[in-house]
């Protein structure tokens, strides 16, 4: 979060930076009060596991010595 | 969604948020999925836990609502949460993790002409509950002493084994399928240093069978890549407590080493002079199954650190032992792989 800090404080002004939480700071960084369905673009990032090991009741590989 | 402000809003118990340092990730653990969010979405998901969505709302001075009520509507929508006015009826799942086994799984490095008891080894191995073991073969193995071994683990507990081979002609895949065919524990069988990369599996063979040109030695494993992630309830749980890939994990070297896994130069006696029991016991030898993800460097800070098998063997500074894994490529600082 360190780069992240320095860039807002850029933005913000470090007094300002100390009094805010850094769920507003993101949501000031974030522009989201312009423009709130931004938000909809991080919710597009479904990640689904390998299903390899599902079978025959393993639920993870014994090695990864072989990448599929 | 005016009427949700003085109601609460939950995940569901089976979806779980987890924070690294640049974002944020839910893991589904009952469909196995994983949901990655910016950090900002898990701080409002937390500070919602003990507040109404109102109080939620005003604790941001209500600049926000908007944006707070599109999370919410999101996170509905995709199910991944709900809201309720009895938040109490809906504890956390439990992350406890148990086994009844002292070993679940075991790597056996295997030779034809040894002067192993494999026997005995598969029946000690059943001793100890194990039930997943992988079977690196060396030298050239001929179909028949592959199946003599595969019938040893017959009337054992074993529910999967993997098998590891170097190509031989008499490899052809007819010789493989009806190999697999016969022996239904089998599900994965890798072929290396094979003549061209494929892969085979079908609905007819439980058995998933992968020809790679690779030449596999065991310093291939330790691989850690976007592909290998694996999202389900054991593994999450395990990983809380757990190595996630040593824990309960036992070698046998193909000269009989007891060791936490074939590439590691430690080791705790030998089968020939000593009983796996009484091996896997020492507490030095289980020294590693207790260093979670959240103990290693970099990993601690990772939105992926439940969902990845750890290494201990091939790590970035092999002085540390709470070093990255050396084969990791993801760095979660700057969200890339």
């Amino acid at each position: 979060m360190e780069e992240t800090s320095e860039e807002l404080k850029s933005i913000l002004g470090e007094e300002a930076l100390k009094n805010l939480p850094i769920t507003i700071q993101l949501m000031k960084k974030m522009k989201m009060n312009e423009d709130p369905n931004s938000i909809m673009a991080f919710f597009n990032s479904d990640f689904h596991g390998s299903d390899m090991h599902h079978d025959a009741g393993q639920y993870k590989p014994i090695s990864t010595i072989h990448n599929e | 969604m005016n009427n949700t402000h003085s109601q609460y809003f939950l995940l569901y118990a089976s979806c779980i948020p987890v924070k690294g340092i640049s974002r944020s990730s839910i893991y589904d653990i009952q469909r196995n999925c994983l949901r990655l969010i910016p950090n900002l979405i898990y701080d409002v998901i937390k500070d919602a836990e003990n507040r109404t969505a109102g109080e939620l709302k005003k604790k941001y001075n209500n600049e926000y609502d908007k944006e707070i009520d599109i999370f919410f509507e999101e996170l509905i929508e995709d199910e991944l949460g709900f809201f309720t006015d009895t938040p109490k009826l809906f504890p956390k799942l439990s992350l406890a993790w148990e086994s009844s086994s002292q070993i679940s799984n075991a790597i056996i490095e295997i030779k034809e002409k040894s002067e192993l008891n494999y026997n005995s080894i598969f029946s000690q191995l059943d001793d100890l509950g194990c039930t997943s073991i992988e079977l690196r073969f060396t030298g050239s193995p001929t179909i028949d002493f592959i199946e003599h071994i595969l019938t040893a683990c017959n009337r054992s507990r074993i529910v999967s084994i993997s098998m590891i081979l170097p190509y031989a002609d008499q490899f052809q895949i007819d010789n493989i399928s009806y190999l697999s065919s016969k022996n239904l524990r089998v599900n994965k069988i890798i072929i290396h240093s094979a003549k061209e990369n494929k892969k085979i599996s079908n609905n007819y063979m439980v058995a998933k069978i992968y020809y790679t040109t690779n030449q596999l030695r065991n310093s291939s494993c330790g691989q850690i890549c976007k592909e290998n992630l694996i999202i389900n309830s054991d593994l999450f749980r395990e990983s809380q407590k757990y190595n996630s890939c040593l824990n309960k994990k036992v070698t046998i070297t193909e000269n009989g080493d007891i060791k936490n896994c074939p590439s590691f130069k430690k080791k705790f006696s030998n089968i020939k002079v000593k009983k796996l029991k009484e091996a896997i016991t020492d507490a030095k030898f289980q020294e590693l199954w207790h260093i979670r993800k959240d103990d290693i460097n970099i990993c601690k800070s990772c939105e992926f650190r439940y969902s990845c098998m750890d290494c201990r063997a091939y790590t970035q500074d092999p002085k540390n032992r709470y070093s990255k894994p050396l084969k990791c490529s993801y760095d979660p600082k700057t969200m890339s792989w």
